[in-house]
């Protein structure tokens, strides 16, 4: 089970040169996330939810994802653990971990 | 399959280099008048992580100081195939040249390298089966061999896509962040040629087995052709460019297809995956060769000589560059049995067993 736990981080935006506060999404956010930029509903994804075999989402198709969340949490995912974003609940757990360390 | 054996490899590699930081200038460069800033920005930065995720640096491309060409580039590789076999252009009986880049519609490529290698009759032709042109050029010309009809034949692959790109409206200009993915299979492009001497006697190097597989259902998942040309369906190619790739599809697809077909096809062959000593794939980037070794179960170890960091995606050349290399770099011994993994668009998969 992953915990809400209240981790801020500040979002930068180039465009209007200010930092924003951010939390990181909750699971629930997560998945509306990725429901939005794929065009999935969300009751198609779980944790256990497979982007390759269940939703047919391939591994350059996820870094065009895993870059809007870069550039909205100001954060930088090691491009070698793209390969561990199998699952949906896998993708949150690295993300989730990568804006704690940012707000660390 | 009827025996033939591959008597020698050579292959020619331009000294040029296009790095990840020049391509990413000139796609900012080529967009920044009809993007708006966010969009650039997205294009520009997801070029690079993604070039990050594929493992590519820099791709090769042929130096204008040193006068390469597509054509020179064959020509040099065949030369030294030739050299290595210790063979007279006057001995090949015939001469098949693949290429996705292949520059010519008439006459056909194999006759001007023939021309150039000082032949002055033959069998010349071309094979255009996309990436997979240079083992399915090998099962063709073994097949001639088992007849009885020819004895030597040189195989050539070459790939100059930059010189062809301009002609096909290909640069560097996307037509809006959407369309972008569509061109992403261009900046990863490049350049070698590569060429064998195949015989039909020999001592080692045998090709044992080739089984290929080809389906329709994904068609246009990459096309390359003349810009204003009809295609069937409703998703026509631009006027102004005859390119469109969907990279994400082809690569997921790779991954997916590929281990069921290799393990269906050497299970025909009564063997094992395990049996095979090393592993030459087309090379879509580094991450999905290793990818389609994970699903496959087999370590990365068994795939040593990975070019695509450097040289680029070299299309039909990949393979027997990367074959070459193999040998050069003392990563195959006598009595290995080598699988060369061919994916091309189509989509269309090949193996290839040789028992070095």
């Amino acid at each position: 089970m992953i915990l809400d736990v209240n981790v801020y981080i500040f979002e930068y935006s180039k465009h209007d040169k200010e930092f924003t506060l951010h939390a990181p999404p909750s699971f629930d956010r997560f998945k509306h996330m990725i429901a939005d930029h794929f065009g999935f509903e969300t009751d198609r994804l779980e944790h256990a939810t497979s982007f390759l075999d269940d939703l047919g989402i391939d591994s350059l198709s996820l870094i065009n994802f895993v870059v809007k969340l870069e550039l909205k949490y100001g954060i930088k995912i090691d491009m070698d653990s793209v390969w561990d974003l199998r699952s949906v609940g896998e993708a949150y757990k690295i993300f989730r971990k990568k804006i704690e360390v940012a707000g660390g | 399959m009827n025996t033939a054996y591959i008597r020698s490899i050579g292959y020619y590699i331009p000294q040029g280099r296009l790095t990840n930081r020049e391509v990413l200038e000139r796609l900012k460069e080529a967009n920044k008048h009809h993007l708006g800033k966010e969009d650039l920005e997205l294009l520009v930065y997801g070029s690079g992580r993604k070039f990050e995720f594929l493992g590519i640096e820099s791709r090769s491309v042929c130096a204008q100081e040193d006068g390469d060409n597509t054509v020179t580039m064959a020509v040099k590789a065949a030369r030294n195939a030739l050299d290595a076999a210790r063979l007279e252009p006057g001995e090949l009986d015939c001469v098949i040249l693949c290429g996705v880049s292949n520059p010519f519609r008439e006459p056909t490529f194999a006759l001007v390298l023939a021309r150039q290698l000082g032949m002055k009759t033959g069998d010349f032709f071309d094979i255009n089966d996309t990436c997979n042109g240079f083992l399915k050029s090998m099962d063709v010309a073994a097949r001639y061999m088992a007849t009885g009809m020819y004895k030597n034949v040189l195989i050539a692959a070459g790939e100059n896509p930059y010189e062809l790109a301009p002609g096909l409206g290909i640069d560097y200009k996307v037509p809006d962040l959407a369309g972008a993915d569509t061109r992403f299979g261009a900046l990863l492009a490049g350049c070698g040629a590569a060429a064998v001497v195949l015989s039909a006697e020999g001592d080692g190097r045998k090709i044992v087995h080739y089984r290929e597989k080809r389906e329709t259902l994904n068609w246009d998942a990459s096309v390359l052709t003349v810009p204003g040309i009809a295609l069937p369906g409703d998703t026509p190619l631009p006027l102004d460019c005859g390119f469109r790739t969907d990279a994400r599809l082809i690569s997921s697809q790779v991954i997916k297809d590929i281990p069921a077909f290799a393990a269906d096809t050497v299970a025909a062959w009564n063997m094992s995956l395990d049996d095979f000593n090393l592993f030459i794939m087309h090379q879509l980037g580094n991450n999905v060769t290793f990818a389609t070794l994970d699903r496959l179960k087999l370590d990365h170890a068994k795939a040593p000589v990975n070019t695509f960091r450097e040289y680029g995606n070299m299309a039909s050349a990949n393979i027997p560059v990367n074959l070459a290399l193999a040998e050069k770099r003392g990563k195959v011994s006598r009595g290995d049995s080598v699988l060369l993994l061919s994916s091309a668009c189509g989509l269309s998969y090949a193996l290839m067993h040789i028992e070095w």
